[in-house]
Order: C-alpha cells, then sequence, then structure tokens
C-alpha cells in the first residue's frame, strides 16, 4: 500500500505540480520520460480549422454537382462560389433548390423566393445561380434568365469549373 | 479526518481532442484543394433591376450565331472608325467560334477605346452554353469587366 503510494508520487505530472488551483507539494522529480505540453498545439489547430471553416466553406455542397460536375463550362476568370438561389438544368429538366419545376412554374417559385428574399451582408443582392451543362443548347437557359429578370434577380452567376487564367 | 480526499486537480486527456483536430483540418484541406467550382458573375445592365441604369457609356455587342460565326459591333463611340460598327468573325470548323479571332479584334477595340468596359453578348437559341460562357469569360479577360447577356 505504501509502497504504491510512492511510486504514485514519484510519477506525478509537472502540470499537476505547477497547477495554480493546488498545486503538490511534492517536486517533481526527473525523469527521462517528458511531459508535451499540448494546450499550445490545440490552440493551433483550433486556428486552422476555424480559418479554414470560415474561408475554405462557402455554399458550395449546395451545388449537386454529382457526375455533371465534369460538363460544367470552364472559365478562368471565375470568382469563387457564394450564396444565391440555385437553379439547375438537366436534360430539359428545371431544378430550383433541388426540387424540380415545370417550365411554367419556374417565374412564380422564383418570384416567391425574391419575395422572402432578406439582405444580409453575405448576400446583399437576390442572385441566382445556374447550374447547366456546356453542351446544353442556350435556347433552355432562356426561359430561366426571362424568369429571373421578371422575378427581380439581379445578378446570375454561371457555373463554371475554374482554370488557371 | 478521511484520507479520501479528492484531488481537485487533473489532467485532461487531450488526444483524443488534437485526433479529431486532425481529422477535420485534413478534410477540410483537402477539399478546399478540390473544389474548384466558381461562378462567372452577370449582373443585370438592362431593365427594372438594372444596377447600373443611369450609366450610359459605350458598349460592344457580341451576336453569335448558330453555325459559330459572331458578330461584333461598338455602339455610342462616336470616335471609333466605322469599320468597328459590325465584324464579322466566321466559324472556324464546323459550327465552332474563332475565340482566337475574337480576341485579336476585342484587343484592337480596347487599344482604340480603353474606357470601353461593358459588352452584351446575344446568343440565338442554338448556341451551345459552354460556347456563351468561353466568349464572356475572353471578353472577360480582355479588360471588359461588365458582361451583359441578353438571349434573343
Amino acid at each position: 500500500m505504501l509502497g504504491n503510494k510512492a511510486n504514485t508520487n514519484s510519477r506525478i505530472s509537472p502540470l499537476l505540480s505547477a497547477s495554480l488551483l493546488k498545486p503538490t507539494k511534492k517536486k517533481y522529480k526527473k525523469s527521462l520520460a517528458q511531459a508535451l505540453v499540448l494546450t499550445s498545439l490545440v490552440d493551433a489547430f483550433t486556428i486552422i480549422l476555424l480559418y479554414l471553416l470560415v474561408a475554405g466553406t462557402g455554399t458550395p455542397s449546395q451545388l449537386q454537382l454529382n457526375a455533371d460536375e465534369k460538363n460544367l463550362p470552364v472559365a478562368s476568370q471565375a470568382k469563387p462560389i457564394d450564396a444565391g438561389t440555385i437553379i439547375r438544368v438537366e436534360d430539359g429538366k428545371y431544378f430550383i433548390e433541388g426540387k424540380q419545376l415545370a417550365l411554367s412554374q419556374i417565374a412564380e417559385a422564383l418570384r416567391q423566393i425574391r419575395m422572402n428574399f432578406v439582405p444580409s451582408s453575405l448576400q446583399p443582392q437576390a442572385s441566382l445561380v445556374i447550374q447547366a451543362n456546356r453542351k446544353l443548347d442556350f435556347s433552355q437557359l432562356t426561359p430561366v434568365i426571362r424568369a429571373g429578370s421578371i422575378s427581380g434577380f439581379n445578378q446570375f452567376k454561371f457555373a463554371v469549373i475554374q482554370e488557371e487564367g | 479526518m478521511s484520507n479520501n480526499k479528492k484531488d481537485l486537480n487533473f489532467e485532461l486527456d487531450l488526444l483524443p481532442f488534437i485526433s479529431m483536430l486532425s481529422c477535420c483540418i485534413c478534410f477540410l484541406m483537402l477539399t478546399a484543394v478540390w473544389t474548384n467550382i466558381g461562378t462567372l458573375n452577370v449582373e443585370q445592365g438592362l431593365g427594372q433591376e438594372s444596377s447600373r441604369a443611369n450609366q450610359s457609356a459605350s458598349s460592344l455587342w457580341v451576336i453569335v450565331d448558330s453555325d459559330g460565326s459572331v458578330e461584333l459591333s461598338v455602339k455610342d463611340a462616336p470616335q471609333m472608325p466605322s469599320s468597328f460598327n459590325k465584324i464579322s468573325v466566321f466559324a472556324r470548323g464546323a459550327g465552332k467560334v474563332d475565340f482566337a479571332q475574337i480576341d485579336k479584334i476585342t484587343a484592337q477595340i480596347n487599344n482604340r477605346l480603353p474606357d470601353l468596359k461593358t459588352a452584351l453578348v446575344m446568343p440565338k437559341a442554338n448556341v451551345a452554353y459552354g460556347d456563351v460562357i468561353t466568349l464572356m469569360d475572353r471578353l472577360k479577360k480582355n479588360k471588359i469587366s461588365e458582361v451583359g447577356i441578353a438571349p434573343l
């Protein structure tokens, strides 16, 4: 019992002996096994994590790219994707925020979204993100642009694959 | 007096926390590298919602035909020679737009009219969406920062 207690004291951590809350009176014995102070490492990791969360992730996860990703048009003057109402055109079908709509319903759906739009620092203007295959005829996008204009969207963003300029 | 006094100090085991943070950082860094999707932005230049309704400046109109030919014309620029009123660029091969030629002409226009910042792309119905985006991208690259779109 006594031997066990002595053994515990000899292995006391340098962090515990330096504690301000209730410092242990026993002096820390020098040993070959050094305790690594991990607090600064955790701080650094947390800062990196927060930076990556804030800077790296806008709203690209909203784009349902799947197999269509490689078929997006390519542009070098593209800007990083940010917030906006996403409209996807796929084989003559129209999806607003993932929900399939008939061509005649697009203007009304966009008008509803525009009415509920509240300007914020992240999204000061109502913008429409258009996602379509590069081989698509432009005539399939014309109704979307017209509906967006009628509904009051004043910024159109075409989803593209960024290329080095 | 009891010997069973609980110690107030304890060491927090940080290793699982560090492991979790490392995993999160690795995931975010990898996804940030692979996410190369952006947007080519176009602001409405005409109509009620126009953001620059009060501005009147010279502009470049680009009409794209379904056979790949392109017609460029500089509007509201009296200082420009009349040869720039209508420039035709014929398709390169089977319906392919000759972007290199358009680049050359845009550069010439830019040299003569450095204040030109607005272009309006007017694609016809059967033009490929990819060609329209490439054209808009090239115009932006040639210092025409405000590119609009008006479907024909």
